[in-house]
């Protein structure tokens, strides 16, 4: 009977140790306990320039100094913007927000909200190119879009990409009769399109399906390619394009 | 009573005295005087003329026979107008003739001769340009000529004879202005053109001038009109009526390769500045009508481009270099000339502001002639200067250039009175020579024709100006040599071939700005063989198919030989219209040549064709989308294709094989186009003598007849692939 007691100690002393050394630190509680003394910005997170789509505000970091001599740096709340704040980053630009923390004086900084898919727009408002060849990420798809200044009628052109981070396949022609020749290579996009007729209008020429990251593929025009593109003239003979841009949205 | 008539004597005297004294300032016209001839429009083919009489009627004479009597020359009779408002100093009134010779014939000395009343003319001559071609010209200015002295005159006529000394022949006299001391003083005219004192070269030249300020000054003053500023210079020298700044004396006209044009400084000058831009216009728009037409771009004006006496370019007055040089670099101008300030420069080759090695426009201002020299007082811009001479350094104070071009460039070469050079220099030709892209088309048009048991060369008569030597060899052996340049003639007879031969012969052309062209050619003394045409080399299954057509005549053809490339495949009878290969024989770079034989074995007939399926890249026989994908294909391998090849791919004509090519042959295909040879050829008729019955353009592969009730022929061509010239021999 004794000995039942003693164990039947034994084991709630044990258990109640193994229920403590089980529990892990909660971290925060490590510095819930300090005292915040002010906060600084953190340029490695303001300075970059984020698609005001896809922003969160908890990409944003601040640095928290404490009395006690430490430090940490932690995401943006809500809670620690005004109302107003929070509306400018809803949309691109430079707002410039204000973020409180506890007791400390508020700091104010700068953020970079951009629209990348703007640069893909308006690439020959000067219309200082015979045609434009683009190449736009749309879902899962790259598109090879053909923007004349004229007619254009025939092209051969070759973008390249970082195939560790991309992969490309399925090429697929568009709606414009003709031939074509899309060659999807190891790091690399090969097309020879001769069309039936000459077009005014911009279309896509082919696309291209990809998986990976395409905003960091680096996809783009491969200058040591023989890149050219023909427009049409009387009686359906051509001549070289002398100015086209081409040119790899980054979006 | 004795006394009486003393006193009238000696107021008859004194009255005469004073009419005798003032006669150097009133001068009396004379009967026929100031006769100039100057270039026309287009100086290869039009010369005007200026002179004045005390008569209202004159008779121009005028013949390119020199040694022939007048009385069997052309004659004009004109009717002048009177002028007796224009010269303060004119008290008689004398008639004013002007006179637009056209249609002369290019690089012709003429003589001509005026008659008005009882008077006549020294037989004088005059030199049409050519339409290219090397020339040469003397630039003169600032002559001021002057009843009172006649320093002038013999200066300005030495410096022209040294300048005729080193060149031969000068056809052309420029001057940059001040041909006189007062304009409106007529006596000064009468100076520079008449008398003992006259220059006598105006009689063997044409001479052109720009407006001065000198002649443009009132009777015996330094006062430019407010109005009609030009117009003592306009009542005495003809230029053409083609200046567009209204109100003005500009103008512009073609010599052999150059477009001159002439600023009128004056008007400019008295306008202001809103007068400048309506002058530039009229050099924009000149430039830009004649373009094709000139090699060189020669500006002149009397005030200058840049500072002679400062050695600076830009400046207040008398620096036209600032207004002007933009425009100059723009359309590419060779040489701005200018007077006015009586000392030599030279700058060095400008563009955009700054000296270039080649390419930019060379700034000249010229020095006087006899007296009133100025001299270099500074330098200012001291790099944009090649050449500066000081008038003290001139013999006799004068000076004048002579130039020579020639289809590399311009060469000036200034001179003094005892002919000492002082300044030489070339700028080169910025530049090909204004009709460098006929000179196949001239080749090609060289035919042979028989008549009357004769072989002629002949050609299209308007070719025979750019052709200064038409050689004909036999293998080393130099057969015959033709002057077409020089004999204006285009139909030349082999005299002395042997009948009944054939030769290959080859044709050196030395064109007349003495570049060259060899072609090889089939002649023969048989006569006319007939017709044989549209050779052509086609698949046909597994088989490449020789053909051709033939209409043979007079049984001097026998056989017809077929070569692959250079080698013999066979010799068949004159019947025969075609041959077979087997295609495993031949690639897409395979040439095949007819030829037609003699019994005795003379290759009478001769032609070369590739493979004839234009556009066929896969080379099977039949044009559908593998062509395309053969030329795909071709360019991911970088593939190299024949000159052969090219014949029939290259449809763009841009020495390479590439998908503006696969565009061409897919639209034909899709039956978009009924041809993927877009070309027109011209086709030309002449007659044994060279001269162009009838031309016209055809389409690519037409088969075209062609008739002339006028001519009375009808000449048939068949298949027509390239500029073609054909004989029409009267049978």
């Amino acid at each position: 009977m004794k000995t039942l007691k003693y164990l039947s100690i034994l084991s709630l002393l044990l258990l109640s140790l193994f229920i403590t050394a089980c529990k892990e630190p909660n971290p925060e509680d490590e510095w819930k306990n300090k005292i915040p003394d002010y906060i600084e910005e953190v340029e490695a997170y303001t300075s970059i320039a984020y698609e005001y789509d896809e922003f969160e505000l908890s990409m944003i970091k601040i640095k928290v100094y404490y009395t006690d001599g430490s430090s940490r740096e932690i995401p943006l709340t809500e809670d620690m913007l005004s109302e107003k704040d929070l509306n400018k980053l809803e949309s691109t630009g430079n707002p410039r927000i204000e973020v409180f923390y506890d007791a400390c004086d508020p700091i104010k900084f700068v953020l970079k909200l951009i629209d990348s898919s703007l640069l893909d727009k308006d690439l020959n408002k000067n219309k200082e190119y015979g045609a434009v060849i683009k190449a736009i990420r749309k879902d899962n798809k790259i598109e090879f879009i053909v923007e004349p200044n004229g007619n254009a009628c025939a092209f051969q052109f070759q973008y390249t990409f970082n195939n560790s981070i991309m992969q490309v396949k399925n090429a697929a022609k568009g709606s414009l009769s003709g031939v074509y020749s899309i060659e999807l290579k190891d790091n690399a996009i090969c097309a020879m399109i001769v069309l039936d007729e000459a077009i005014t209008t911009e279309t896509v020429l082919f696309t291209v399906e990809f998986e990976g990251n395409f905003r960091t593929s680096q996809l783009t025009i491969d200058q040591t390619f023989n890149n050219i593109c023909y427009t049409k003239i009387d009686n359906y003979q051509t001549e070289i394009i002398e100015k086209v841009l081409y040119h790899a949205s980054i979006k | 009573m004795k006394k009486n008539l003393l006193i009238l004597l000696l107021a008859i005297c004194s009255f005469v005295g004073i009419f005798l004294f003032n006669s150097n300032v009133i001068a009396s016209a004379n009967p026929l005087e100031l006769i100039i001839a100057s270039p026309g429009e287009i100086a290869a083919s039009e010369m005007s003329f200026s002179w004045r009489s005390t008569k209202s009627t004159s008779s121009f004479y005028y013949s390119d026979n020199l040694t022939s009597n007048v009385n069997t020359w052309n004659k004009i009779d004109l009717n002048g107008v009177l002028d007796n408002t224009t010269f303060k100093d004119e008290a008689i009134g004398n008639y004013r003739f002007e006179l637009d010779l056209e249609n002369l014939k290019p690089g012709t000395k003429y003589a001509y001769q005026i008659t008005s009343g009882s008077s006549t003319s020294s037989k004088c001559y005059f030199e049409t340009a050519y339409e290219t071609g090397d020339f040469s010209f003397l630039w003169v200015s600032d002559n001021h000529a002057y009843a009172g002295t006649s320093d002038r005159q013999t200066k300005f006529q030495t410096l022209y004879d040294k300048a005729k000394a080193q060149l031969g022949n000068i056809p052309l006299v420029i001057s940059t202005g001040d041909d006189v001391a007062y304009g409106g003083t007529y006596n000064c005219w009468q100076t520079m053109l008449n008398g003992t004192n006259g220059l006598n070269f105006f009689k063997e030249t044409a001479y052109i001038s720009t407006p001065g300020n000198h002649s443009c000054y009132e009777y015996n003053s330094s006062t430019i009109p407010s109005t009609e500023s030009d117009r003592f210079f306009d009542a005495v020298i003809n230029t053409p009526d083609n200046g567009t700044d209204e109100g003005s004396t500009s103008y512009w006209f073609i010599y052999n390769s150059v477009l001159f044009i002439s600023l009128d400084a004056i008007v400019a000058n008295s306008k202001g500045a809103t007068y400048i831009p309506m002058q530039k216009q009229f050099f924009i728009d000149t430039v830009e009508a004649n373009e094709g037409k000139y090699q060189y771009i020669i500006v002149y004006q009397h005030y200058p481009f840049m500072n002679a006496l400062t050695g600076s370019r830009f400046g207040p007055y008398g620096t036209n270099y600032g207004k002007w040089y933009e425009l100059f670099d723009e359309y590419g101008v060779d040489l701005a000339l200018s007077g006015d300030h009586h000392c030599y420069y030279r700058s060095n080759s400008l563009y955009n502001d700054k000296v270039v090695d080649e390419g930019g426009t060379m700034y000249i201002g010229a020095p006087q002639i006899g007296g009133r020299h100025r001299e270099i007082a500074e330098t200012q811009d001291a790099d944009y200067y090649a050449k500066r001479v000081t008038s003290a350094d001139l013999n006799g104070n004068s000076g004048a250039t002579y130039f020579t071009v020639t289809n590399k460039g311009i060469t000036g070469t200034l001179i003094d009175t005892n002919g000492n050079v002082h300044d030489t220099y070339t700028v080169k030709a910025k530049r090909a020579v204004n009709w460098d892209s006929n000179k196949d088309l001239i080749a090609s048009s060289i035919n042979t024709a028989y008549l009357e048991d004769k072989t002629y060369l002949c050609f299209n008569n308007e070719y025979s100006k750019y052709i200064d030597t038409l050689e004909v060899y036999n293998g080393t052996i130099k057969l015959f040599t033709f002057k077409p340049y020089e004999t204006k003639k285009s139909s030349f007879e082999l005299s002395n071939l042997p009948k009944n031969k054939a030769y290959n012969l080859t044709f050196k052309l030395t064109f007349a700005d003495h570049t060259t062209k060899e072609f090889d050619k089939v002649v023969h003394t048989f006569g006319y063989i007939g017709e044989i045409y549209n050779l052509q080399a086609n698949i046909n299954s597994s088989k490449m198919n020789i053909s051709w057509n033939a209409d043979l005549q007079n049984n001097i053809v026998a056989n017809f030989k077929i070569y692959k490339n250079k080698t013999l495949l066979n010799t068949v009878s004159s019947s025969t219209r075609s041959y077979e290969i087997n295609l495993s024989e031949v690639d897409s770079s395979t040439s095949y040549t007819l030829e037609a034989i003699t019994s005795t074995g003379e290759v009478v007939y001769k032609e070369t064709v590739v493979y004839s399926l234009i556009g066929d890249a896969s080379f099977d026989g039949k044009l559908d989308k593998d062509d395309i994908n053969a030329i795909i294909n071709g360019i991911k391998v970088n593939k190299q294709y024949s000159e052969n090849e090219l014949l029939y791919l290259d449809l763009n004509k841009n020495n390479i094989v590439d998908l503006g090519d696969a565009f061409t042959i897919n639209a034909y295909i899709n039956k978009k186009i009924s041809s993927m040879i877009s070309d027109t050829f011209l086709v030309t008729i002449i007659d044994i003598n060279g001269t162009v019955l009838l031309q016209e353009t055809v389409k690519y592969n037409e088969n075209s007849s062609f008739t002339s009730n006028s001519y009375n022929f009808n000449v048939s061509l068949k298949n027509i692939k390239k500029d073609t010239t054909a004989v029409a021999v009267s049978k």
